[in-house]
């Protein structure tokens, strides 16, 4: 297309700067959340927990017409709701939030029972991606602004969409950095944790926490393909190149934001879907690592 | 008792006999139709003498259609099918007639009624090929927000009722006169709105409204789908931004189905309004029938464009 | 992990850790019961006995790691090392030998919660202590098997314990290794009174080293001097008996 010559790199970027910005951000902070998924060999959650998400957003569509009228929010009427997502987008993430929180909860107690983790985060997937299916033919919007909301397409990214983003991730990334070498170590040596007097508990249910806010955010903000793509893939090809925890955190975080610029440019030189092209930047970096065989 | 039982072997008989024989005439004919806006048209036209369901609602994409359980209990007991065909319902129509299995609409059937039979369809493929996205191969299938499509419709909607009805052929042309003045009336009204429309320049996400935007030579100046089923990439975007820059287009019409994110940036960018139109009956307010919807759409965009708004009848 | 263990400060003069009657299982089973047991500075104990025994309930139960089913056991406010074993630690952490040693300083975290400079000193300090200092920037999975040992124990060491537990820190390491491990924990035992309980089922290696035993087996434990409970005429005897009634370890 001739015409697209006459439109600069900066003239793009400042089209899509909060898409742009919000890959970046998501480019820093699933990695450091992958790097634990990954070392902990749980990185099947990061394809189980989007899935709650959805039904979480799903489920609170079913939920709205009653909670406008008994609950309120915040003025909005139940027309505006159903027809403009954005402004009851803090609605739908709480739902998503819970969803997620509540899958991971149930995860991580169904685990201390024992038996087959990939069985159960298998099964996990398959209740909330049914649950989400239900819970669409029962919400009174139909099934097209659902599809849109938790398509999350980042390309589309808004502003308020970002300020969402940035500020949960900065937090999740916050609280990761501030309590990294007791994450460490109670995904390394639990007992030891125990033995050490560290709180257990409270620390496996911040980093659940602060999982399913990633998880749960992402996904409506950057969509289930992406989120997956970042939290996992810049984590595998890190370890590849790691020789320590924290060169590890480092790597993926690089990892992570390589794809991000690899994939931006990609999708504009290519004319490619934008969240599609970072996560394919972001097995395409795997590569070198599983090349040479290391790790 | 000898007596008794022969009574009940008869009555027995007779039911069974009454289930597999023809409706008579004075039931009402079940029909379904595919969008809200046959729907509509054939309850004018079909008055008491038929109970109609329409599988979508109203908000939906047309083109993406999930059938449910209900609707394939709704077609298994149907006496006619209405669709609007050009292809629109080509995703779910075979496999609900198929799964419904019911031979009053079967596609050989006179249940079975295409409502787009004589209607000539703009923007008729030259080749057909994948990667034009989910091109109808029959041409645009927009024909009910056609300002002269109601009228069309109905004109096939009397054919068919006619035809399996025809002790009540009468009844329904009396509704289809009454149906088509009333549309006669609002065309009044609505050539009014549209003559102030002319050369004016819209963006639509998906080419919905084109037989709209013909008939009163309103002018498109992109999409922003890419192709009809394939979302949009920077680029494309970045240009339809630029074209509509260049070419001061203002305003850009979405259904409710594609009011997504990429409509909002796209109007935050250029600065255009959004104006959400019906894609069919029900699809947002005041549009539950064809001639309610109609006004609706020419109303919003009478409103968008700063243009006079009669009152309607 | 909830644990019942009472912590009293100076409980029963010297005593480290004592035990009165407990009792340790799985589900409210009774895997061991009737221990009784007082642990006090520069005390050397193994805790042996036939695989399956229970040896390691027992270890887990004084740990803390179950709560006692019956009885109690009872831990001084003092710093206590614990050594795991090392097949519980997954290589695909890429953590290097200062890191795993570090670990065990984190409760001296400060500021943005980074390991204060003295801390990572001590750190090095530990790694001299047990000849591994030369390898601290190795992975720690590259180790050989005794050398992952020695470097859990100068983890172990970062808490400057008064009480070390230590589970089967010889099992899979060549007879070297072993004596090196051994000899490591005999010179902190004696130098430093350092009271060590080991759990192994390497009896041959352990009896020159520890001074008691618990011998586990049959549900139950007995403890006696190492010389006399790991000579080799009891031993047969001992074995014989045990294989008649088999506890459960999980």
């Amino acid at each position: 297309m001739d015409e697209l010559d006459s439109i600069s790199w900066a003239q793009r970027l400042s089209l899509f700067r909060w898409a742009v910005l919000a890959a970046v951000f998501a480019g820093l902070v699933c990695p450091l959340v992958g790097v634990f998924l990954h070392v902990r060999r749980t990185s099947f959650y990061g394809i189980a927990m989007p899935q709650f998400a959805t039904a979480g957003v799903v489920f609170g569509f079913v939920l709205l017409p009653w909670w406008i009228e008994h609950i309120g929010l915040g003025g909005v009427e139940l027309f505006e709701a159903t027809h403009d997502s954005h402004a009851v987008l803090t609605y739908h993430m709480v739902w998503s939030n819970l969803f997620t929180f509540g899958g991971l909860l149930a995860l991580l107690a169904l685990g201390r029972r024992g038996g087959s983790e990939v069985g159960r985060v298998a099964g996990a997937f398959a209740i909330a991606a049914a649950a989400t299916i239900l819970f669409g033919r029962m919400s009174p919007v139909g099934k097209g602004f659902v599809d849109e909301l938790i398509a999350g397409e980042l390309l589309g990214v808004g502003v308020h969409q970002f300020e969402t983003l940035a500020v949960v991730y900065t937090l999740a990334a916050l609280l990761l950095a501030l309590f990294r070498h007791e994450l460490v170590l109670v995904s390394y040596d639990r007992e030891s944790a125990f033995v050490l007097g560290k709180r257990v508990f409270a620390l496996e249910t911040l980093f659940t926490a602060v999982t399913g806010l990633v998880i749960s955010v992402g996904t409506m903000v950057l969509g289930p393909v992406m989120l997956f793509g970042l939290i996992v893939l810049p984590a595998i090809a890190a370890r590849a190149w790691a020789r320590s925890m924290r060169s590890y955190f480092v790597l993926a975080c690089a990892f992570g934001l390589a794809a991000v610029a690899l994939g931006v440019t990609a999708s504009f030189e290519l004319d490619l879907p934008l969240g599609a092209s970072i996560t394919g930047a972001a097995a395409v970096l795997l590569l070198p690592g599983a090349l040479l065989h290391r790790g | 008792m000898r007596t008794a039982l022969r009574s009940l072997l008869l009555g027995c008989l007779a039911l069974v006999a009454s289930a597999f024989a023809p409706a008579a005439e004075g039931e009402r004919l079940k029909c379904v139709a595919t969008i809200p806006d046959l729907a509509d048209i054939v309850r004018e036209v079909g008055g008491e003498r038929v109970e109609v369901k329409s599988i979508a609602k109203g908000p939906e994409n047309l083109h993406a259609m999930v059938i449910r359980p209900s609707h394939l209990v709704a077609v298994s007991n149907a006496d006619a099918l209405f669709q609007v065909g050009l292809s629109l319902e080509i995703a779910y129509v075979p496999a609900l007639v198929e799964g419904a299995r019911n031979k009053n609409v079967f596609p050989s059937a006179p249940g079975f009624v295409n409502c787009s039979i004589g209607w000539k369809a703009i923007q008729v493929p030259e080749v057909l090929t994948r990667q034009a996205g989910d091109v109808h191969p029959q041409g645009n299938p927009h024909l009910n927000l056609d300002p002269r499509g109601g009228a069309f419709l109905a004109d096939r909607v009397l054919e068919a009722l006619s035809k399996l009805r025809p002790a009540s052929s009468d009844y329904f042309k009396t509704r289809h006169a009454d149906f088509v003045a009333r549309i006669d009336v609002a065309r009044t009204r609505w050539d009014e709105i549209g003559a102030h429309f002319k050369g004016r320049k819209v963006v639509e996400y998906h080419q919905e409204y084109d037989y709209f935007l013909l008939h009163y030579g309103i002018e498109r100046v992109g999409t922003v789908e890419i192709r009809p089923g394939i979302p949009p990439t920077p680029n494309h975007l970045a240009h339809l931004i630029d074209v509509m820059k260049r070419e001061k287009c203002e305003v850009l019409l979405t259904a409710p189905w594609s009011k997504n994110n990429f409509v909002d940036r796209v109007a935050e960018a250029t600065g255009a309004k959004v104006v959400v139109l019906p894609s069919s009956c029900g699809g947002v307010e005041d549009s539950e029938t064809w001639i309610k919807m109609m006004d609706t759409v020419h109303d919003r965009l009478a409103k968008v464009f700063g243009t006079p708004i009669p009152p309607r009848q | 992990m909830k644990h019942e263990v009472e912590v009293r400060a100076g409980i029963r003069a010297g005593a480290l850790l004592t035990a009165h009657g407990a009792a340790f299982g799985y589900r409210k089973r009774a895997v061991i019961s009737g221990v009784e047991l007082r642990v006090v500075r520069g005390d050397f104990v193994g805790i042996v006995g036939p695989n399956g025994a229970g040896k390691t309930t027992l270890f887990r139960g004084l740990l803390g790691l179950i709560p006692p089913l019956a009885g109690r056991v009872e831990r001084a406010t003092c710093a206590i090392g614990y050594v795991p074993q090392r097949e519980s630690l997954d290589a695909l952490f890429p953590v290097t030998v200062q890191e795993v040693v570090e670990l065990g300083g984190l409760n001296k975290l400060r500021g943005f919660r980074s390991l204060p400079a003295q801390e990572r000193a001590r750190a090095l300090e530990c790694l001299e202590r047990v000849g591994l200092a030369d390898r601290r920037r190795a992975q720690f999975s590259t180790l050989s098997g005794g050398q992952r040992q020695r470097v859990l124990i100068a983890r172990a060491l970062m808490v400057e314990p008064e009480l070390m537990l230590l589970d089967e820190p010889t099992t899979g390491v060549d007879r070297g290794a072993q004596a090196q491990i051994l000899e490591l924990l005999g010179e902190l035992n004696r130098s430093q009174g350092l009271a060590v309980l080991l759990v192994s089922h390497q009896l041959a290696m352990v009896r020159d080293t520890v001074q008691r035993v618990l011998w586990v087996a049959e549900g139950g434990v007995r403890e006696g001097a190492a010389a006399e409970l790991l000579a080799p005429e009891h031993l047969d005897r001992l074995y014989g008996g045990a294989a008649q009634g088999v506890g459960e370890e999980v």
